[in-house]
């Protein structure tokens, strides 16, 4: 579809397949702090296609946060560029959805209100709202709550609101930091199989952040891990479990041979990191 | 209740002060009753009763309208927040009765004085607590309206406002009390009608009961109000401490 003869357009995005879907590139970010400059990602250059879950894991002070934060727009890199379809990031927009640790709810907003949210802002009419909130809120078991307000839901409920919220705009990838830390291990595990129900379904691009190994391996078609001071990256591993079948086991494959080696190799990785310093 | 006028009843027959000075609960019933009947020297207890919270409610209002739109823009601006905030912070602490004869002289001894009293005592609490309740925002929340495509004003309208809301009732009920306890100390000071007259006016005659009787209204009202509040504050923030 592309031709090469394209007139250099820094706004318009060339569909060509060696675009990168989303494209970080000698991403440099420093904060000042009360010591010095800190360095919270040193020349760090990461891309990926479409339709990609990448986890990216990493110890305290990696500079997770602050890529995934870049490309949301809520940080400016001091040197580098983030692109997403060929387009550099300016700032927050709807393009891009963003779930964080803790739900970030409105509430002051029925359940309802909050799924909507994006559609209102955005001036879509009520009656296309009503249904797309009505049809997500099902998706995910929350339609018998659309009238309550979030706090009175339990934090694995409230959640799922965070991620309806941040689908309902149909962005174009879904940036998760760490989104399911604070929830307890049976309910995260459940949480695992729902959004990895929903990027099946969806075929959404996903960038999410977690401290756990094992959570990353299961669900990401790629792993990214990431070094302290300063922050870097020091591999991008690809993953085959996220991938295989529709339903599949979770005991099963978690403690299967082949899950059990890439889980040590990644884990083997973040130690080194650690060791190095 | 009960134990309060026990108290009073006993303080009244131990005589430790004049039983002139200090009337007992029988001796101010019976001036409550000959005042709702006959009212006090020419207005009726309604007409007291309402002068002092309308002046009161007048004062309150105006510091509401311009409060708190200029304290959410104090809260949002900072150029606009570094211009004013020191005036506010000054204002604050300053006891309205030490200006108030200077608004006597400005405004007269007519409504408009108390009025401007009462505004000027609740004007720097309203704003203060607008603007604390707009920096009280949650960061992530303004990310998310933003990543949901939310413009600048949409952000303000359905994230900033409704965070700051919690701080702004806070404020609004501390504002109302300053209110209300600035109002009799302007209608000691020059009025025809308001509790506040008929307490100072009731000290010439050294009619303690309608003294006493008079701070007993007072206290009853102030009691409402601050009931009132609380009630407008949990209808409208039903998420406070549950967020």
């Amino acid at each position: 579809m592309s031709s090469p003869n394209l007139p250099a357009d820094g706004e318009r995005a060339s569909p060509a397949s060696n675009t990168p879907f989303v494209e970080f590139s000698g991403l440099c970010v420093d904060f000042a702090s009360s010591d010095g400059v800190v360095v919270a990602l040193d020349r760090a250059s990461l891309s990926f296609e479409e339709g990609a879950f990448v986890c990216i894991v990493g110890p305290s002070g990696c500079g997770k946060t602050t890529l995934i934060q870049t490309l949301a727009g809520f940080l400016r890199p001091t040197r580098g560029s983030v692109r997403l379809a060929g387009r550099a990031i300016e700032g927050p927009g709807a393009d891009r959805g963003f779930v964080f640790q803790a739900p970030a709810l409105f509430p002051w907003m029925s359940v309802a209100k909050n799924a909507g949210f994006g559609l209102m802002v955005r001036g879509e009419p009520r009656s296309q709202r009503e249904a797309a909130v009505e049809k997500s809120l099902r998706l995910v078991g929350l339609w018998d709550f659309r009238n309550r307000y979030p706090y009175e839901l339990s934090g694995g409920m409230q959640q799922r609101l965070a991620i309806v919220r941040a689908l309902i705009n149909d962005p174009k990838v879904l940036l998760m930091d760490e989104p399911f830390g604070a929830l307890d291990a049976l309910t995260r595990e459940q949480m695992q199989e729902e959004l990895h129900a929903i990027w099946r379904r969806t075929k959404k691009t996903i960038v999410f952040i977690t401290h756990s190994v094992e959570e990353a391996v299961y669900l990401g078609t790629e792993v990214v891990v990431m070094s302290p001071r300063p922050g870097r990256i020091v591999a991008c591993l690809p993953v085959p479990f996220a991938r295989d079948a529709e339903q599949r086991d979770v005991r099963a494959v978690k403690s299967s041979p082949e899950f059990v080696a890439i889980r040590e190799r990644v884990l083997d990785l973040i130690w080194r990191t650690a060791d190095a310093r | 209740m009960g134990a309060g006028l026990a108290i009073w009843q006993l303080l009244h027959a131990s005589a430790i002060v004049s039983p002139e000075l200090l009337p007992g609960p029988g001796d101010v019933f019976v001036a409550f009753k000959e005042i709702v009947r006959d009212g006090y020297r020419g207005t009726s207890l309604g007409q007291n009763i309402f002068a002092t919270l309308g002046r009161c409610a007048v004062g309150f209002l105006a510091a509401c309208v311009t409060g708190i739109p200029l304290g959410l823009a104090m809260g949002t601006s900072r150029p606009i927040a570094a211009a004013l905030d020191y005036i506010v912070q000054f204002m604050r602490p300053l006891p309205p009765l030490s200006y108030l004869i200077l608004l006597i002289l400005w405004f007269g001894t007519g409504e408009l004085s108390k009025i401007m009293l009462l505004f000027l005592a609740a004007f720097p609490i309203v704003i203060s607590g607008a603007m604390a309740g707009v920096r009280a925002v949650n960061a992530q929340r303004m990310q998310a309206a933003l990543t949901l495509g939310a413009s600048g004003w949409q952000a303000f309208r359905y994230v900033v406002f409704p965070s700051a809301l919690p701080t702004i009732f806070i404020a609004l009920r501390i504002a109302l009390a300053a209110a209300f306890s600035t109002v009799v100390a302007a209608e000691l000071m020059a009025a025809t009608d308001g509790l506040g007259w008929m307490i100072f006016s009731a000290s010439h005659f050294l009619r303690n009961d309608i003294i006493v009787l008079g701070i007993i209204i007072l206290g009853v009202l102030g009691l409402s109000l601050n009931r009132l509040m609380l009630a407008a504050d949990r209808a409208t923030v039903h998420w406070r401490g549950v967020e």
